[in-house]
Parts: C-alpha cells; structure tokens; sequence
C-alpha cells in the first residue's frame, strides 16, 4: 500500500468521525443563536464550505501555476482533482446559503454582490470542466485549464471583499469584524469555537477527497497511457 | 420542535447526499480503472 493509499484509509475514519463529533457539538452542546433561532447552525455547515471553496481553488490556482511552469502532468492532476471538489462544496455554499436566506432574508436568491460573484465563481469553474471535455489532447487539456484555473481563482478576492465594496444583503465577515483598527471575533466564543472546528472537521474531509479522488486520476492516466502503448 | 427545522434538515440532508453520491461513484471508478490496468498489463505480460 502506497502513503497516499495509506493517508486515504487513515482519513476516511477521521474526517466522518470529526465531522460527526462536530455535528453533535453543534446541535446538542452550542446554544441557539438568540437573533436567527435554530436556523443559524446552518452556518456551521456553510462557512466551513466556502473556506474549503477557497482552499479548493487556491490548491487549483497553484497547480495551475506550477504546470505551467515545469510541465508536469501530475501538477495538472492535482488541479484538476481540487477543482472538482472545490465545485462540489461551491455547489453546496450556494445551496446551503439560498436555504438559510429564505427565513433569514424572505428570499432563497437576491442578485447581491456576494451571491452574484459567488455564482460566477461557480460558472467559472463549471466552464473550467467543460473546457477540460472539449479538448482530446491532455496536454493542451493541462495548459488551457491551468490558465483558466488561474483567472477563475482571480474572483476569490473580489467574493470575499463584495460585502465591504458594496451595499449588499449577505452579512460581513462571519469570523471576524474591525473595531477601531483591530479584528476581533464576530462572534462570541460559545458559537466561534464549534465554528472553528467545523472549519478544521471540514478541511480533513477536504483531505480525504483529494487523495480519494488523486488516486482515480492517477489510475485513469496510467490506463490511457497503457492503452496508448498497446496501440502502437 | 425548533422554528425552522425544516431549513436546517435540507441543508444538511443535501450536503450529506452530495457526498453519499459522490464518494462511492469515485471508489467504483478507481476500482474499474485498476482492474482494468492490472487486466491489461496482464494481456501485454502474456504477449
């Protein structure tokens, strides 16, 4: 068994037991916040999400980088691998958000400037996918989604600043807010610290998947390879 | 019962099906892929 198999098997305990250690934190010890009611434990599920979102695409962005720069096809595969599940959990951040807005803000959807670019990020990325099927050759493949990945993550900055360049619905930063030049918790630290954990259960399961997921892609290259081998 | 429960419940249900979906779907892929080399290597060993 191979350290990636090995750190696959290891994770795929750890992060479902974290996550559901989290899980009973969040919903059986961590009081109800006292504006929103129940419905704000939704924000452990949607916080952590969009922190591995960014995670996600930075991995991508990175990648991308590096491909470009020595050419290697293992670089490509981590990119695109973080990509995918930095859509999956893109996917979810705005899933989970149109829900919780709907009693929060009488609406699943406002073309706001957080939602907006969020959803654009999420075009981007699922563009980033159809490139990658449109193209045979897997090195031109590797070179048009490297530089794809590379803008698309240019609009994580402009998602996370919307809410202080705009006007808009979405609340500010929910982990911290700057009072007189110093950030502080947005939060007091009974709702922060299982926030806070959910963000690091999340991250593990991010690590899970992306070695899962790594080692798919590996398989299906070595199999083209192979293939590519017996035909000529 | 909670005010809002029914929000709560689908958000996390969907995310929890996201990747009941998800993770079998890559481990049956990895799974066919690695037959299929072993498989292959095997044809081109026997060669």
């Amino acid at each position: 068994m191979d350290s990636a198999a090995r750190w696959t098997a290891r994770l795929e305990i750890i992060a479902p037991l974290t996550l559901f250690a989290c899980s009973l934190w969040v919903f059986v010890f961590a009081p109800t916040e006292t504006e929103q009611g129940f419905v704000q434990k939704i924000m452990y599920i949607h916080v952590p999400s969009v922190i591995v979102t960014y995670l996600a695409f930075f991995v991508t962005f990175a990648f991308g980088i590096a491909y470009l720069w020595k050419r290697l096809l293992v670089f490509d595969r981590i990119a695109k691998v973080s990509a995918e599940i930095g859509l999956i959990f893109c996917a979810m951040v705005l899933l989970s958000g149109a829900i919780w807005g709907r009693p929060t803000w009488g609406t699943y959807w406002v073309w706001d400037a957080r939602l907006t670019t969020t959803l654009l990020l999420f075009l981007i990325f699922l563009g980033y996918f159809l490139l990658r099927l449109s193209v045979q050759d897997r090195e031109k493949e590797a070179r048009f989604a490297s530089v794809l990945g590379i803008i698309g993550f240019l609009d994580i900055p402009i998602v996370h600043k919307s809410v202080e360049w705009w006007r808009t619905l979405h609340q500010p930063s929910t982990l911290f807010k700057v009072e007189e030049g110093v950030a502080k918790p947005a939060m007091p630290p009974e709702l922060l610290y299982p926030l806070l954990a959910s963000m690091f259960a999340m991250l593990l399961f991010y690590g899970y998947l992306l070695l899962l997921r790594w080692q798919m892609e590996e398989n299906q290259d070595q199999l083209h390879e192979a293939l590519a081998q017996e035909v000529n | 019962m909670p005010m809002n429960l029914e929000y709560v419940l689908i958000s996390y249900g969907l995310w929890v099906l996201a990747f009941v979906i998800y993770i079998p779907w890559i481990k049956q892929k990895r799974k066919v892929f690695q037959q299929s080399l072993k498989t292959l290597k095997e044809t081109q060993r026997q060669k």
